[in-house]
């Protein structure tokens, strides 16, 4: 039977056309690039899509919309609702985070669906969940990984957990960044942006403590002559407000509120010397891996998954101090050396056609596995009293595996 | 003097026993070190006199001294009250040396055959499972099991400031309502002066210069409470239905510290380690890593009780007692499990943590 009449459901994002973030983006660029060797069928919230925007198709996926919210806790609900659904038609369902995981159980016994599943980064660690869905999510993702047929880390930091956690074999796949352009400035973006004639840095994230914002603010107001433009959601919360309010007498420091069009947001990004990435939590960043595609030298924060992200060949941060230090003896060569050595990466690694590839292989490859890989050789499990032992090669039952470097 | 006169100064006499000989005996303490070092599993970070059982068990035998009611319940309960006191005196020693555990098993063992050789045996399950009127070896089986296991759920469970005390008073107010109905009044006095000791001794607990119970006061009271609850239940002053709620209810009472116990155990078997080897899993230990102070899971864990308590005396005439048991069990482990899920979180976020801050 050819591939062609595989039915693929991706689940768990917001939705097609995409607005938001990572898996939308992602789930886009699977659909427009395998469309033609998989019937896809795309779930979608329709709480984030008005009724007359809609669409029935979109670059020859099905779009199946849900009255429920894609983020939060009516997840759950959104997730559950999904594989139910797939469950009638699909082979081979794309789940895109853990939250509906509590019925995976249930389908790997009593039907031969293939499950694909992104545990993204390590959800339940990040500060926004209170103790209950941190507590939910430890034990959704537990679940996930042990009852799917693969499960993808987008991030090696990612795999070594699982491998720890588990002691099962997580595929690394990323995220492409190839969508962004470098724009031109035009006069009239030069009148809208007076930062852009300056030597800047720039920021676009969540205003939220895990990316470090507040660094980053503290260590530009000490130093003057550095100009900082940040675009985030400052009003979404405290910790928001109250930087925007502390740090809007600064000439120097421009703080925007999101923008969702994709020019302008290039525009902004792909003129700054320099990309600052504050980050600390879940594996590879889409907006990180973004900034590698504009070419941009990058400070990112001194955490595993940046430092993967990067391959080591950018410039790092633990605290204001080591951005003080940065900015106050830039070396202009060294910067364009980062950001050459960055777009070399992206290249390389974060282009949607390779990520789609790598999707294209592991749903080949989950259409004929029966079971996951383990990360612990055979031989370790081996019976005690077998030839092991009278060969004297016990040694190979502890072998030291990838993450324990 | 009449009878509830004695009552009230049984109980008031060892409340004033306690205030007089605690001061005192933390005095000694210091001299003759017997007290608590802190260490990693302990939640606190000086040396705490261990003097709370000793005082308890000195207070109860000085009312037993001046008030007639309790030195009749002395004699009735003579057996019990020695059994108790051997387990004072290895509680001490343990506190001041710390025994290695199988022989404080071996000694608890012998004070429990000592106690069902006097009688205070459980004769009927009263159709618990199936059985009633049980034979001779099953009996002294069947007691000592359930006694050392009592009183080393009750060690286990002394690990928050004021719980043991305040379970242990819930315990003597049962003990207290049921001598009561049965009209035996020494008895009564008795269980009076424990509870106002341990009001006392809660009062002492939970003040900035504390002192603890220490096992002597842990085994003592545990020793003391199941003696009497297996007495009551043998007890011809009731008839059938009246000792078959007696069981039930002291089933809900005891099945916090119990279950716990026993869930500790098992854990520490799967994990290939002794069940004595201390480590920090015990339910109250649970409750601290949710962020709650000692008072706060003194409160929560009291409070399970006393619910597991009211179900049990609720549904008695309605389920079989195998359903109630089967019910308790069900609540306690989803109330384990979740517990257990928010520290497997914590564990893992700390590995976490060190995975993302790793230099590659």
């Amino acid at each position: 039977m050819s591939l062609k009449n595989k039915k693929i459901a991706i689940i768990g994002s917001v939705g097609l056309p995409a607005n938001y973030g990572g898996f939308e983006t992602l789930t886009s660029h699977l659909v427009s690039n395998l469309g033609n060797q998989y019937d896809f069928t795309v779930y979608c919230s329709a709480k984030k899509y008005k009724k007359s925007d809609r669409l029935k198709k979109y670059k020859g996926a099905r779009l199946q919309y849900l009255p429920f919210n894609a983020n939060g806790i009516q997840s759950i609900i959104y997730d559950s609702v999904s594989i139910l659904h797939a469950l009638f038609y699909a082979d081979v369902m794309i789940i895109l985070g853990v939250a509906g995981a509590w019925l995976l159980p249930f389908v790997k016994l009593f039907t031969k669906k293939r499950i694909i599943i992104s545990i993204d980064g390590i959800e339940w660690k990040r500060d926004k969940w209170n103790r209950v869905a941190k507590m939910y999510l430890w034990l959704a993702e537990s679940i996930a990984v042990k009852y799917s047929h693969i499960d993808i880390s987008d991030n090696e930091s990612i795999q070594d957990y699982t491998a720890m956690r588990y002691g099962s074999l997580s595929r690394i796949v990323e995220y492409g960044g190839d969508h962004v352009q470098v724009v031109e400035t035009t006069e009239e973006d030069h009148k809208k942006y007076s930062f852009l004639k300056h030597l800047y840095a720039v920021k676009v994230c969540r205003i939220e403590p895990e990316n470090n914002v507040h660094l980053v603010l503290e260590a530009f107001s000490r130093r003057t002559n550095r100009t900082l433009v940040i675009v985030g959601n400052w009003d979404n919360s405290q910790y928001g407000r109250q930087l925007r309010k502390q740090y809007s007498n600064f000439e120097h420091i421009f703080l925007l509120d999101p923008i969702y069009n994709q020019r302008t947001l290039d525009l902004i990004r792909g003129n700054a010397i320099l990309y600052v990435h504050g980050h600390m939590a879940g594996g590879t960043n889409p907006s990180l891996v973004e900034a590698m595609n504009l070419q941009l030298p990058i400070l990112a924060y001194n955490v595993s998954y940046n430092l993967t992200t990067t391959e080591k060949k950018a410039n790092y941060f633990t605290n204001a101090e080591d951005i003080y230090e940065l900015m106050s003896n830039l070396n202009f060569d060294l910067l364009k050396l980062n950001g050459e050595n960055m777009k070399k990466i992206a290249d390389r690694r974060y282009q949607w056609k390779i990520i789609a590839q790598k999707y294209h292989d592991l749903i080949t490859e989950a259409l004929s596995v029966e079971s996951k890989e383990q990360v612990i050789a055979k031989i370790t499990n081996a019976a005690r009293n077998s030839k092991i032992a009278f060969h004297q090669v016990e040694h190979l039952k502890y072998p030291h595996l990838f993450f324990e470097n | 003097m009449k009878t509830p006169l004695l009552l009230i100064s049984a109980s008031i006499s060892s409340a004033i026993f306690m205030l007089i000989l605690i001061p005192i005996l933390k005095q000694m303490a210091f001299k003759i070190s017997l007290f608590d070092k802190p260490n990693s599993r302990k939640s606190h970070h000086f040396a705490i006199p261990l003097v709370g059982g000793i005082a308890i068990a000195l207070s109860i035998v000085l009312a037993g001294v001046i008030n007639p009611l309790v030195t009749q319940s002395f004699i009735h309960l003579k057996i019990l009250m020695l059994g108790s006191l051997v387990l004072l005196v290895v509680g001490i020693i343990d506190d001041k040396y710390d025994i290695k555990a199988i022989y404080k098993l071996v000694i608890q063992v012998f004070c429990a055959l000592a106690i069902s050789v006097a009688g205070f045996r459980i004769q009927s399950l009263f159709g618990l499972f199936g059985f009633y009127e049980i034979s001779m070896i099953p009996q002294y089986l069947l007691t000592i099991v359930i006694i050392t296991g009592v009183i080393n759920a009750f060690n286990l469970l002394d690990g928050v400031d004021g719980l043991l005390a305040v379970i242990s008073i819930i315990g003597f107010l049962l003990l207290l309502i049921i001598s009561i109905q049965l009209k035996l009044f020494h008895l009564a006095a008795l269980y009076l002066s424990f509870i106002s000791a341990l009001f006392v001794f809660l009062k002492f607990n939970l003040q900035k210069d504390k002192i603890f119970l220490g096992d002597a006061g842990s085994l003592f009271i545990g020793n003391l409470i199941m003696g009497s609850a297996i007495f009551f239940m043998n007890h011809n002053g009731f008839g059938i239905v009246s000792r078959q709620l007696i069981l039930n209810v002291f089933i809900g009472f005891l099945s916090v510290p119990v279950l716990d116990s026993l869930r500790v155990y098992l854990g520490r078997i799967k994990k290939g380690k002794s069940p004595f080897h201390a480590d920090k899993t015990h339910i109250h230990h649970l409750l601290l890593l949710l962020g709650f102070s000692h008072k706060r899971i003194t409160f929560i864990i009291a409070g399970i009780t006393i619910l597991f308590l009211a179900f049990n005396l609720l549904v008695f005439e309605l389920l079989n007692m195998v359903l109630v048991i089967f019910s308790l069990i069900l609540v306690f482990s989803l109330l384990a499990f979740i517990l257990n899920l928010n520290k497997k979180v914590i564990e893992w976020s700390y590995k976490i943590k060190a995975l993302e801050n790793k230099q590659l």
